[in-house]
């Protein structure tokens, strides 16, 4: 009881700091700065308290909440930690500190509406991650969208406007035809078993007909593979990378992406079963196009900030890989890549704010050396693109190694079975590892060795400020390099449950696919459903 | 075919005809006048339908006062309507198009299955005439409409004057209160001035 | 006898203080003039009161079946009263400046809510009619108003035109029904069709004219001409009235009209309003794209957004009808919002309508800003606002009802939409402010205006009173 009420501490706790900081006088940017930064440590507390305090051994939700919201529409306000989210969880609470240290001397413009829009985001991103209910899911999906839109248009770089707008229609385009699929969803589920609810575990029990779950899996995949992105719905990314703040690039390189595979994860897998096994040939083939694509793109990238933002796409191409192999392996290693790519990701974004702040430009062609620059700094960010690689010892490599694993496992059951594709196809994702190894390697070597050069000499090393956050941050890859089973752990129970959700009527025991299951068609040939919702009314 | 069948034709066909040279004349004056032709030949179906109180009042109220009045407005502002029939030209066509094809439907769906030969039987006239239960009627079950249409009249009236009223500048008035409470030391001054005295 | 009037107390002590007010104001000296005004308020709060006081669970009928009073009219005029209450805060500094702060302006704003409180509670043709026709005068003679404005006048007489067009079509389609059912009572009319008498052929083209009455009135695509002159026109103090309360008597005329009287003819009127709310919702929000006028461009958005009101209408259940109710009460609470923060703005021979005068809104005012972002972002569907919540309904409805694809087509639209409303919130966040006059503004106008934004947030976050209230309000009418 304490734990779940906790849980909702947690989450409304950004909140208060936004009340919080609009009471706060004018002209108090330092104050703000370290209210936020209290805040966010604090809500890392609390969750590190809930990781330690969760149980691996309970399958389901913990710590849950659930209560009426909407009753007309049978809307619950639920949320809980299980296996699926309580990693991504730890990992948004862990980003949060840093996201808001990482700002304190970029962001000098509307210092208290930059503080609060992070903290709406971060609202944002663990209500989405922790809510259990598909309305409340959405809404705070949804809700994402506007402080990220407004933090890349108001403090972004030249071409912010244009990067925001795309970014919001893209996305929202996306979300939008998820909505019209909740709707369909729901109101199939009510036609069928008699319950009104979005809630997570009522929906997985629905039962439609192979057609209709292949056009919601669209719509739901949609909405998921854009926010990914994968390719060919990620024109947006680099875009939307490049033009926005440091913290603004961090929170969606950290956490955002990861709403997309997490959506896939929770949502449109389990929830369309058949499709999703039907669909499996081309996703796995979006995905290996995503690895190899994104680290193609990236070798030939002049921007720096752009060679992370593709390198993004490539990494959760695997996560991708790995969700779809349907086996242990795969879907935990694509658990541990998602928090790796987000603390990688998240830290080189960082260091190359640090690197602008000084230099005020992103062309790798300025730079040159900076190893004999900036000594400190070199180090951390050779240990963050080794970590980027994926070398063993570091989180990277645990993460790819697992998908990879996982990939050719399903792989070589589906050659013998006859089928050669998904073996050919894990065999690209291999060479993937190489590309990433490549691009990354060689723009470090035009970064940081050679002739130095960097404009707006002279400047100082990283201060306390900036190491603590580096060092920080590379303590944890490590620490998730060296020790995963730990979190392993948390998430095996949940990994099983998904695997069993979305693989089982491969064996045939779920008999979805059966015709006639779904809504009672009406004469015109589309469903007509029954309302409730009525029962509101005394 | 019987007398009243005949006048029903008859009138009809003025009435028809009329309607048509409102729209078509050039003279506005001509066209208020073909209108009161028009309503008297309306008033006049009323009347074979034995709704005697309504044909009068359709003669009272729109050619005794409303069409009158229209005529004292268009004389008073000699409007030239030629200029504003030009653009109305350019539109017959369109208007013409559209006006035949919403008729063509119509009568092509009307004329298929409803209009029948044979006539409805006419209400028996109240008892103590029409005029009296309409009144009856109106002051009871209706009066809620007939309040609230007395309102819309009230608004029509607050809507002209207050979108025509105003006091011009540079019109001249008197207000017979002003000149009244008028006194003395409000038009005239008395100056005293030394008298000027002349110098070499 | 007492008793029989009660159901038309509200409409009774408003007429008397609207006759009022218009003699009491002729002796008024132009600095006393805030008399009158809060006489008006005073009215419309004891109007909204009385309408709580007297409201009942079972519908009451009087003036011989002329009048219901029943839990929808009670619900929907209260909603009247509140709105036009709160029109007359937000433009008193508005019309003050522009001289048109006058008893004439207070008595018309009155007579006009008068009209639609009979229209709302009307239950036979005849008090619909003449409803409609006193709330449209009204507007047709506020619009004119302000007469040193060419633009006013044009679009006063636009409105006039094709109102009485509209007007004419209504009657024409209302007495064919009349002909068919030898009725004018709603109920009795609905019984007729639903026994099967009348004639058909006469119905329907009864229908079709009704229907093309209603989508004038509303402002429906094809027959939506009128909106974009008017709203663009009219001082925006009266955009702002046409905009509001009006939209909420229209949802009761069309739920009277169609979903009473006409109900017997439900496939004929839904397959009419499937193109209408279609049209809207794509031509609406696809024109309001190009538009520069922040005036213009929310009347194409009140075309997409009454495209969308159809949409849960024409499921034609109590659903249908109450996610429709739910999304004009929503509609209406987002667009007094909207054109408040344009009057805000505006001042003294500068107007505010234009989308680059709120550029740069972030830097002189947060507050405001902030404000016209939630207002935009509810127009645009974004949850948590109200207006997601609003679309959702209407969306769920027509999905239950089997149009998913109408559904897919409007949440495509309204994607389009979002587009020119973050348009907006662009030029006020991320351009620099060009204007930098202080904004000033009463403070009863300020405290309103703020609990008005953030109303479309607090009903986002517990949409549940609002839109169980919808659904009660209609159960008990008799829609179920």
């Amino acid at each position: 009881m304490f734990d779940a009420a906790l849980l909702n501490i947690v989450v409304y706790l950004p909140l208060g700091g936004i009340a919080l900081l609009l009471a706060a006088p004018a002209g108090q940017d330092a104050f703000v700065r370290r209210l936020t930064l209290g805040l966010m440590t604090l809500q890392l507390a609390l969750v590190a308290w809930l990781y330690l305090r969760f149980d691996p051994t309970v399958a389901g939700l913990q710590f849950e909440t659930r209560l009426p919201w909407i009753a007309s529409w049978g809307v619950h306000y639920q949320i809980g930690l299980d296996g699926y989210n309580v990693l991504l969880v730890l990992m948004t609470a862990f980003l949060g500190p840093l996201v808001v240290a990482g700002a304190f001397t970029a962001i000098r413009k509307d210092v208290k509406l930059f503080y609060s829009m992070v903290l709406l985001i971060q609202f944002a991103m663990l209500g989405t991650f922790v809510a259990q209910d598909l309305f409340l899911f959405y809404v705070f999906w949804e809700t994402m969208l506007i402080p990220m839109f407004l933090m890349i248009g108001i403090w972004g770089g030249e071409r912010r406007i244009y990067a925001t707008i795309k970014f919001f229609l893209y996305t929202a385009f996306g979300s939008i035809l998820m909505l019209a699929a909740v709707i369909y969803l729901v109101l199939s589920l009510q036609s069928t078993t008699g319950i009104t609810s979005f809630a997570f575990a009522d929906l997985y029990r629905s039962q439609l007909p192979l057609d209709v779950q292949c056009i919601l899996l669209a719509a739901f995949g949609l909405s998921f593979a854009i926010k990914v992105p994968m390719v060919p719905l990620h024109t947006w990314l680099p875009d939307a990378h490049v033009e926005a703040p440091t913290a603004g690039s961090v929170i969606l390189a950290g956490v955002l992406l990861k709403m997309g595979t997490y959506g896939f994860m929770k949502l449109g897998f389990p929830l369309f079963p058949d499709a999703t096994l039907a669909f499996t040939p081309a996703i796995m083939f979006l995905a290996v196009v995503s690895i190899v694509y994104g680290a193609c793109v990236a070798l030939v990238q002049t921007d720096i900030k752009k060679i992370i933002a593709y390198s993004s796409i490539s990494h959760l191409g695997y996560v991708m890989l790995g969700l779809v192999s349907l086996n242990l392996y795969g879907i935990q290693g694509a658990v541990i890549q998602m928090v790796s790519h987000g603390l990688t990701a998240a830290g080189l974004f960082l260091m190359v704010g640090m690197i602008y702040e000084r230099c005020h430009t992103r062309e790798l062609a300025d730079y040159g050396g900076l190893a004999k620059l900036l000594p400190v700094y070199s180090v951390f960010f050779a240990i963050l693109t080794l970590a980027s690689i994926g070398l063993p010892t570091t989180s990277g490599f645990t993460g790819e190694f697992l998908v990879l694993l996982g990939a050719f496992g399903a792989a070589w059951q589906q050659y013998e079975l006859g089928s050669t594709l998904p073996l050919a196809l894990a065999s690209v994702a291999v060479s993937g590892v190489v590309l990433g190894a490549l691009y990354m390697l060689w723009f470090a070597q035009r970064f940081l060795f050679g002739a130095a050069k960097a404009p707006h000499q002279p400047f100082g090393d990283l201060d306390l400020r900036e190491r603590a956050i580096l060092g920080i941050i590379v303590a944890a890859v490590f620490v998730l390099g060296l020790f995963p089973d730990e979190p392993m752990r948390k998430t095996e129970l949940a990994a099983k449950q998904f695997q069993q959700l979305v693989g089982t009527s491969r064996t045939g025991v779920r008999a979805a696919g059966e015709p006639g299951r779904g809504p009672a068609a009406s004469e015109n040939g589309a469903p007509r459903f029954a309302r409730a919702g009525t029962g509101s009314a005394p | 075919m019987s007398f009243p069948t005949f006048l029903f034709y008859a009138f009809a066909a003025i009435l028809v005809f009329a309607a048509l040279r409102v729209v078509t004349t050039r003279n506005p004056v001509h066209a208020a006048l073909w209108l009161v032709l028009a309503f008297f030949t309306a008033a006049a179906h009323w009347l074979m339908l034995r709704a005697e109180f309504l044909a009068i009042a359709l003669v009272l109220v729109y050619v005794g006062a409303v069409m009158v009045l229209f005529l004292f407005v268009v004389m008073m502002l000699d409007v030239n309507f030629d200029s504003l029939r030009a653009q109305f030209r350019n539109y017959v066509p369109v208007a013409a198009t559209v006006g035949v094809l919403v008729l063509v439907e119509m009568a092509l769906v009307l004329l298929g299955s409803y209009l029948k030969p044979g006539s409805a039987a006419l209400p028996a006239p109240a008892a103590g005439g029409n005029t009296r239960a309409l009144g009856l009627l109106l002051y009871t079950d209706y009066v809620y409409a007939f309040e609230i249409a007395a309102v819309v009249l009230l608004v029509a009236i607050i809507a002209a004057i207050a979108l025509t009223h105003r006091r011009r500048r540079e019109t001249r008035y008197q207000d017979p209160g002003k000149q009244v409470k008028v006194r003395a030391k409000d038009r005239l001054r008395v100056l005293g001035m030394p008298a000027e005295k002349r110098d070499g | 006898m007492t008793h029989a009037l009660l159901p038309v107390l509200p409409e009774a002590v408003l007429l008397a203080a609207a006759c009022t007010v218009l003699l009491l104001d002729l002796f008024l000296p132009p600095s006393r003039r805030h008399w009158s005004f809060w006489l008006t308020q005073a009215t419309l709060l004891a109007c909204a009161a009385i309408t709580v006081a007297t409201a009942e669970l079972q519908p009451l009928h009087a003036f011989g079946g002329l009048v219901v009073d029943d839990m929808l009219s009670d619900f929907l005029k209260l909603l009247s009263c509140v709105a036009v209450s709160t029109m007359l805060f937000y433009s008193r500094g508005y019309l003050a400046v522009r001289g048109l702060f006058r008893g004439e302006v207070l008595v018309l704003t009155m007579l006009a809510l008068l009209g639609m409180m009979v229209m709302i509670s009307a239950a036979s043709f005849l008090t619909l009619y003449l409803g409609l026709e006193l709330l449209a005068l009204c507007l047709y003679s506020m619009v004119a108003m302000h007469r040193t404005s060419n633009a006013a006048s044009e679009a006063a007489m636009k409105y006039f035109v094709l109102g009485a067009l509209a007007s004419g079509m209504l009657l024409y389609g209302m007495s064919m029904v009349y002909g068919a059912t030898g009725s004018l009572d709603i109920h009795r009319i609905a019984r007729v069709i639903h026994a099967g008498q009348g004639n058909g052929t006469v119905l329907l083209f009864g229908l079709v004219f009704v229907v093309s009455g209603i989508a004038f009135k509303l402002g429906a695509v094809p027959y939506h001409m009128w909106v974009p002159d008017v709203y663009h026109g009219a001082p925006t103090a009266v955009t702002l009235l046409i905009g509001t309360a009006p939209k909420l008597a229209a949802f009761a005329l069309t739920l009277r009209l169609l979903g009473v009287a006409l109900a017997g003819l439900e496939f004929d009127w839904q397959g009419m309003l499937i193109v209408l709310s279609l049209l809207s919702m794509v031509l609406g929000n696809v024109t309001a794209i190009a538009q520069t006028n922040i005036k213009r461009m929310l009347a194409y958005s009140t075309i997409a957004n009454m495209g969308f009101m159809l949409l849960g209408f024409l499921a034609a259940n109590l659903a249908g009808y109450s996610a429709a109710m739910f999304y004009v009460v929503a509609y209406v609470l987002t667009s007094l919002a909207s054109f408040g923060v344009v009057m805000l703005l505006a001042r003294e021979g500068f107007e505010a309508d234009r989308i680059e005068d709120f550029r740069g809104l972030n830097q002189r005012s947060p507050w405001w800003a902030f404000i016209m972002l939630l207002v935009m972002f509810s127009l645009a569907g974004v949850p948590p606002t109200l207006g997601f919540y609003a679309k959702f309904a209407v969306i769920e409805a027509a999905v239950g009802a089997g149009f998913i694809w109408l559904a897919v087509a409007a949440v495509l639209a309204s994607l389009v939409g979002a587009f020119y409303y973050l348009r907006v919130v662009k030029v006020m966040y991320f351009e620099d402010a060009v204007d930098t006059t202080p904004i000033v503004a009463r403070g009863d106008n300020r405290a309103l205006l703020s609990a008005n934004g953030l109303a479309l947030l607090l009903f986002g976050i517990l949409p549940q009173p609002l839109m169980g209230l919808c659904v009660v309000a209609l159960a008990q009418s008799g829609f179920l």
